[in-house]
């Protein structure tokens, strides 16, 4: 997630806060789960040995991703309308 | 206590062109620790990766309990595997990386370990390699599964951490079975029970210590 924000944090700096939505379930995310095959493959076998495959795990981290970015996309709208 | 069996049979893995496994069968029972020996290349590692899935080859066969797992891509529920490098992330914590692996029912006996209590408020990555391998392995022999694959355990450990090890490994396996390898041939003779080694991609059943140093894994000096 860190990385996917940092990622998301580059987007709205040079295309506007819009870009925020469209990175952080695309771009971001792929480079998130890069940053993990590339540098911490191993960890998958902690959540391997807990009964956790890593398609459950990416299913997971994007379903997180996506309701995460909905909540953030509600919040936005509602500050937009209130204020 | 129902008995589990584990057999793999039929494994081929190349490397390029280079044969690494070509004739491997391996049995391990529930109660048995079966010590994987075998010269740096044989393929040891490859083959609990095999196993546990991490590693694909083409003719493969495993079974657990003589049901086929080889459509099965995760045997993640019924075999834990701990590799060489660190696998608990870095970030977590000790505690929750132990409240994340053991159930609850066995927290209480997880946590009556002196070594486990000093180490408890620490985050993995302020961990000495030591005290990280000795949690791994912890973590892994108390996982629910019916058979465990330890990949060099003794990496890291001073010798009596390793006995501390042995011990542990010792009192899970009348639950479990333990394929176990490492380099330091001296502990995985001593908990065995059976030993396997490893030579030109092929397993052969150890009958007598004495046949490590006839197909030249051990020189006849490594039992003076």
């Amino acid at each position: 997630m860190v990385i996917n924000l940092t990622v998301c944090a580059v987007a709205v700096l040079f295309g506007g806060f819009d870009y925020f939505f469209i990175t952080i379930l695309s771009f971001g995310f792929l480079m998130s789960i890069a940053f993990k095959e590339l540098y911490r493959q191993n960890d998958y076998l902690f959540y391997s040995n807990n009964g956790i495959s890593k398609i459950h795990l990416l299913v997971f981290a994007y379903a997180f991703t996506f309701f995460t970015t909905i909540l953030i996309g509600f919040i936005t709208f509602v500050i937009k309308n209130v204020f | 206590m129902k008995k589990h069996i584990l057999e793999v049979d039929g494994v081929q893995k190349k490397y390029d062109e280079r044969v690494i496994l070509s004739d491997v069968y391996l049995k391990c029972e529930t109660s048995q620790i079966i010590g994987l020996l075998g010269r740096n290349g044989s393929g040891k590692s490859t083959l609990l990766k095999i196993i546990f899935g991490i590693i694909s080859a083409p003719n493969k066969c495993i079974r657990i309990d003589s049901v086929s797992k080889n459509k099965q891509n995760n045997l993640s529920s019924e075999i834990s595997y701990l590799s060489q490098e660190q696998f608990i992330p870095n970030h977590l914590s000790v505690k929750k990386a132990i409240l994340l692996s053991i159930d609850k029912q066995k927290l209480k006996f997880f946590y009556e370990d002196d070594f486990i209590q000093s180490i408890l408020n620490k985050r993995i990555n302020h961990l000495s390699s030591g005290e990280l391998r000795y949690l791994e392995i912890k973590i892994v022999l108390f996982n629910p599964s019916k058979f465990v694959l330890l990949d060099e355990p003794y990496n890291g450990l001073s010798p009596i951490m390793a006995d501390l090890v042995n011990e542990m490994i010792k009192g899970n396996s009348h639950k479990k079975g333990i394929v176990i390898t490492d380099h330091n041939y001296q502990n995985v003779i001593r908990i065995s029970t059976q030993l396997v080694l490893i030579k030109e991609g092929k397993t052969h059943y150890i009958r007598d210590k004495a046949e490590l140093v006839d197909k030249g894994y051990l020189t006849s000096s490594a039992f003076l």
